[in-house]
């Protein structure tokens, strides 16, 4: 049975794809924040740390939230439904479904970023 | 077989227990990558771009943009409104629509080419087929929206299709664009089971629109389940979600 090692490819790989061009350009140190980019559900921009060279972290400013406007669902006799606090489960899987953490919205974000500490 | 790729900004994977169906995968590949020359937002020459810049008229559009505008404007009924393909600078992006459509269509591909043990998966949505190389039901696990390593549930979807929606997490809080100020205190994601990976992910990007009243939406729809948590780490599921779990 094959375990997927795939948990946390989102903004993790997302940043490596991008952080072997960058280092040929020499990054100085500092914080430096990309543009601010639509995805669709609202807008996404990348804060990028760099030290001794680096990218040590990568993190969203901003990131998209889903519109909310009034909720014309019925109120009224809604059913009983089971709960429970989430618990992390450590049998074996074959696949992860979550909300997907990248976007083109953020690579954009990111490669700004990655220029910005490089001029 | 198994080959994933970033396509459409995200990674997308195709495994195919049988031996024997390398191109197959391939074709599947070369499927997702002809979806995102057409539909892609951030290609100048994309059909969507196109059309959105009044290049083409919606008559002349191919069938393939007609059939996902279709599925948009469907969606936006059975949804109450909580999903829109049109924006508020009135151009279209259908992209909350043409990942769902473009995996369950990669799937039938792989059917109607004879493969029978299989998953697509897009960006955390998944179509399975049949059962995993142990032979056994293909095992889902949800990740944590709190901690991207951690899986919160072990899921067997049995040929049925699974999508999540969610928000991102920044330590303990939730980014709101719309009140960058708040903190919100409700739902953070929904996993959501249909009959295939299209219909699950239409109604997950519209369930989670809806907030805490989205698990009841699903509960009202035939055929779908879903597990929706919330900030403070408690889940609420549908009725026969429970059906689906492993342990």
């Amino acid at each position: 049975m094959r375990i997927l090692q795939r948990i946390g490819m989102g903004f993790g790989a997302m940043a490596a794809l991008f952080v072997p061009q960058a280092k040929a350009a020499a990054l100085h140190d500092g914080t430096f924040d990309g543009g601010t980019y639509d995805a669709y559900y609202g807008p996404v921009q990348v804060e990028i740390t760099v030290q001794g060279g680096q990218v040590i972290d990568a993190q969203a400013l901003q990131y998209p939230g889903h519109r909310r406007t009034s909720i014309a669902i019925n109120n009224q006799a809604l059913p009983w439904l089971k709960k429970e606090t989430v618990q992390a489960q450590s049998s074996r899987i074959n696949i992860i479904s979550g909300a997907t953490l990248t976007s083109r919205a953020y690579i954009k974000s990111l490669a700004d970023a990655l220029k910005a500490s490089s001029n | 077989m198994r080959e994933t790729r970033i396509i459409m900004g995200m990674p997308i994977t195709v495994d195919v227990v049988d031996a024997g169906f390398g191109n197959l995968v391939r074709d599947a590949m070369l499927w997702f990558e002809a979806v995102d020359a057409k539909f892609s937002t951030y290609r100048a020459d994309s059909e969507i771009s196109r059309f959105n810049r009044s290049e083409i008229l919606e008559a002349s559009l191919s069938a393939e943009v007609q059939e996902v505008f279709a599925l948009a404007r469907r969606t936006q009924d059975e949804a109450q409104g909580f999903f829109n393909m049109r924006k508020a600078d009135a151009t279209v992006d259908p992209s909350g629509i043409v990942k769902g459509w473009a995996i369950h269509k990669g799937a039938q591909m792989l059917c109607d080419g004879g493969a029978e043990n299989f998953f697509v998966d897009a960006g955390g949505d998944i179509q399975t087929h049949g059962l995993n190389e142990d032979g056994e039901d293909w095992r889902v696990g949800i990740r944590s929206p709190f901690h991207l390593s951690e899986i919160i549930k072990v899921v067997a979807p049995r040929g049925q299709g699974m999508a999540t929606s969610g928000s991102y997490i920044r330590g303990n809080h939730i980014w709101n664009p719309h009140a960058p100020r708040e903190t919100l205190s409700d739902v953070v994601s929904i996993s959501v089971l249909g009959p295939d990976v299209l219909e699950a992910d239409r109604f997950a990007t519209a369930a989670f629109a809806m907030g805490a009243n989205g698990i009841y939406f699903i509960e009202s729809l035939p055929g779908f389940e879903a597990y929706q948590v919330n900030a403070s780490g408690v889940a609420t599921q549908t009725t026969n979600f429970g059906d689906h779990v492993l342990p």
